[in-house]
């Protein structure tokens, strides 16, 4: 049986604080779920050990994203690489800080 | 025990002079591309902030084909060796330039001695070429072969 646990209350209980500023510049203070998580790259033939930062939070929070908005999260700023909507209200950002 | 190799002579003689490639170095660098530099590298490169070996110069000698065979008592066999390599930075914003930079520095190494103090005939560059990928950095990989050109005695290297 599926857990139907709302989105609200799951940023509330294990999201952290973010700053999300649109492409207009205007700024909001929204919850995330922040992964700083490992990744591996392949440049050339060298692998490379990385991290590969994303975020995800409530699609009406970043309605108005595009790779111009930025997130900041424990005083970093990232870039927004991508942008995917899962549909159900939630939204994956995949960010760099370049 | 040092080698008697002819071809790993010439290996560690190009890794000692990458090493060199530091901006203190008199021949005058623009990076400090030395100190990271690998050869047959078998692991990932870290760059995850809590260690970093990035800007990075990996070395592969990939291929040894005899090209030449020059009659004698002994004969002497002309060989050259394919030496592929890679440059791995994580440049920030200055991005291409400091890669340009770092191709520059090898190059110029290279340059300072292309006969690795007479193992070799000379030394020719190949063409280089980019690749790139972003996570959490932008990582600029640029990657080349050089060819070294050698003789030793035929059937004899050593």
């Amino acid at each position: 049986m599926a857990i139907d646990f709302p989105n609200e209350e799951l940023l509330a209980d294990l999201g952290v604080d973010a700053i999300y500023t649109n492409p207009a510049g205007g700024r909001s203070d929204i919850k995330v779920l922040f992964d700083r998580g490992y990744s591996q790259s392949q440049v050339g033939s060298t692998d490379v050990d990385n991290m590969a930062p994303s975020a995800s939070c409530l699609s009406t929070d970043v309605a108005s994203a595009d790779i111009s908005a930025t997130l900041e999260v424990d005083e970093v700023v990232y870039k927004i690489l991508s942008i995917q909507p899962d549909g159900e209200g939630m939204t994956y950002l995949v960010l760099s800080k370049e | 025990m040092p080698t008697t190799i002819k071809r790993q002579k010439i290996i560690d003689a190009v890794e000692a002079r990458a090493r060199t490639i530091l901006t203190t170095d008199p021949v005058g660098y623009y990076s400090n591309l030395g100190t990271n530099v690998f050869v047959w590298l078998s692991r990932p490169l870290q760059n995850t902030g809590v260690i970093s070996e990035l800007p990075a110069l990996v070395l592969r000698p990939t291929l040894n084909e005899p090209i030449e065979l020059r009659a004698g008592s002994p004969p002497v066999q002309i060989d050259q060796l394919m030496i592929d390599w890679e440059i791995i930075a994580a440049p920030g914003s200055l991005t291409e330039d400091r890669v340009w930079e770092m191709i520059i520095d090898w190059y110029k190494a290279i340059g300072t001695d292309p006969t690795w103090t007479n193992l070799a005939s000379d030394t020719n560059i190949g063409p280089d070429s980019f690749d790139y990928d972003q996570k959490e950095n932008t990582l600029v990989g640029a990657s080349g072969s050089i060819v070294v050109v050698y003789r030793h005695t035929q059937y004899l290297e050593s």
